[in-house]
């Protein structure tokens, strides 16, 4: 009488022991690589069972933008990104600094900075260091910068450009395994463009470029067959053409917003390509371009994402001329049509796609979603579209 | 291996206090160390589950049968269909109606979803303690994982004053 049963004994043990903590070495490192390494790094001082699991990370990111004040005011103040810089800087020498001591293999490095000051000149050879003596596997460099593309002079792309350049001169070895780049407001000169990206970064496997291009309405042809490029990205773009000549394992390309007024790819060799997304809300100057013809050299694209982001229409009203580049197309998505607009037009489309399972059609009222309807069994389209009657109106 | 219904693999998993549950084998390979078994064809009869009681099992089950992409008509993963946004709606409320358990369950789940690697439970029962760590104190976070701080004082501060830029 009187004395608990063996299972309350048990659940007034459980409820207050430290039952994280029992958990093993990995599980705990699957938990501290989903916040920020600052919170990581701050959970060593919980107890002496968490004191080295933070620089056990197998994946470590050490972005610039985890340490700026938060909330951080817009637009973001110069001294702030040099306070946030230089804790970046001290974070990374916390991680990297002694590279041969360390037993840990970092599997994947993803590093943000900005550019300024002369925080890059200790980053850098840390990174270099990490990288030479095999600590670092992969690494993700993302180079950013917080001026808005609008108020972005010549000048200073310039700049830019030079600045990321020297930063990858003066530490050749991050080209070894670089496997994503991320660039912002740089103007290249051209044959720089294809040195650094495609001869040098010979890992390259994601590329994404914000407002970069090589110079104001230039076109900029990739011929790299040796690159494993898969993933390109371009957005806010004064390139007036990309011209991809040849990149044997490109997967996805995503290009959203063109500045300039006519069509803005052409493709010659890519027979990975199966992804393609255009994002553009037109103004009055942008021309209408036929699809089919950006299309062409294309064999193999499955999923197609066009957004008109509520503006005017900047595809020319084609059907059967498709009918080649959308032989193998599973996946197509109209997005950001204007209200106003009818949508028997996009029946053209999907009558040149014979292969078609999921046809998304947006309507975009004002801004805000209006309507969205998504469909996927071809019989059932012909009933989604057959309650709107109309001609092809723009 | 049993089978049940149309084509339907079945597949025995074993709990180590002696419980048998017979799942579909499409639902325990959402399990990557379970496929991974049955890949290498290391799968015959049953498959023992050390370190996972029954009870925390038969969660996990539940949670694998509720993930498991279903086939369509067509073969089309039904996630696909008609309104994939409204089934990834219905799948978050689950979700949050099966996360609902003590702490102890959930510390349970952790382990399982790691040792059976199931990316999906994994996220879903670290969450809560991803939360506590990315918005608390530390201590507060002591408080709510009931860890014994056993640093001494100037040890904790050694360690605060070397990692200074990540307690700014």
């Amino acid at each position: 009488m009187g004395q608990p049963s063996k299972e309350q004994c048990c659940s007034s043990r459980t409820k207050h022991e430290d039952r994280l903590s029992m958990l093993t070495d990995d599980i705990l490192l699957s938990i501290l690589g989903r916040v920020d390494t600052a919170t990581a790094t701050r959970t060593s001082v919980l107890s002496k069972r968490w004191r080295d699991l933070p620089w056990l990370l197998p994946v470590l990111n050490l972005r610039v933008w985890n340490f700026l004040p938060h909330p951080c005011p817009e637009p973001i103040a110069a001294h702030h990104m040099d306070q946030a810089m230089s804790r970046l800087t001290k974070a990374t020498r916390s991680f990297l600094a002694d590279p041969n001591s360390k037993s840990t293999i970092i599997k994947r490095l993803s590093l943000q900075l900005y550019v300024t000051g002369d925080y890059t000149r200790e980053i850098g050879p840390l990174a270099r260091d990490a990288i030479d003596c095999g600590v670092v596997k992969k690494l993700c460099l993302a180079i950013v910068d917080e001026k808005d593309p609008r108020d972005c002079e010549h000048e200073y792309m310039l700049q830019q450009a030079l600045a990321v350049d020297g930063f990858f001169t003066a530490y050749p070895s991050v080209f070894q395994c670089l496997t994503k780049l991320r660039l912002y407001n740089v103007r290249f000169a051209e044959w720089d463009m294809q040195h650094l990206l495609f001869d040098s970064c010979k890992q390259l496997n994601q590329l994404s470029l914000s407002h970069c291009d090589v110079g104001d309405s230039s076109v900029w042809q990739i011929n790299a067959p040796d690159s494993k490029l898969r993933i390109l990205e371009v957005r806010m773009s004064c390139l007036k053409r990309i011209e991809v000549l040849c990149l044997p394992k490109l997967k996805h390309l995503r290009w959203d917003e063109w500045f300039c007024f006519e069509a803005p790819l052409r493709f010659g060799s890519v027979p990975s390509l199966k992804g393609l997304g255009l994002i553009c809300g037109a103004t009055i100057d942008h021309q209408e371009f036929s699809l089919s013809q950006v299309l062409h050299g294309t064999r193999n694209i499955h999923a197609l994402t066009l957004d008109f982001e509520g503006e005017r229409l900047w595809i020319q009203p084609e059907g059967k001329q498709l009918c080649h580049a959308f032989k193998q197309l599973r996946k197509l998505s109209i997005c950001g049509i204007f209200v106003d607009f009818d949508l028997l037009w996009t029946i053209n489309l999907l009558e040149a796609a014979p292969s078609i399972e999921i046809f998304s059609v947006r309507v975009l009222f004002r801004s805000f979603i209006f309507t969205s309807f998504s469909l996927i069994y071809i019989s059932h389209i012909t009933y989604i579209l057959g309650f709107r009657t109309g001609s092809h109106n723009r | 291996m049993a089978t049940r219904e149309a084509g339907k693999k079945m597949i025995m998993l074993k709990s180590p206090d002696g419980m048998e549950f017979e799942v579909e084998e499409a639902v325990a390979m959402e399990s990557q160390t379970i496929r991974k078994m049955i890949e290498d064809d290391c799968a015959d009869t049953a498959i023992l589950i050390p370190n996972i009681n029954s009870k925390i099992l038969s969660r996990v089950i539940e949670y694998c049968n509720k993930h498991v992409p279903t086939t369509g008509a067509t073969g089309a993963a039904a996630s696909d269909t008609v309104a994939p946004a409204a089934l990834a709606e219905d799948l978050k409320i689950w979700d949050a109606e099966f996360i609902k358990v003590n702490r102890a369950t959930r510390f349970n789940l952790i382990q399982a979803a790691s040792y059976l690697n199931i990316k999906g439970l994994l996220d879903l029962t670290s969450q809560t303690t991803i939360d506590t760590i990315s918005d608390n104190s530390l201590e507060e976070i002591r408080s709510f994982l009931s860890t014994k701080n056993d640093y001494l004082p100037e040890e904790e501060q050694t360690i605060r004053r070397e990692n200074q830029w990540a307690f700014q």
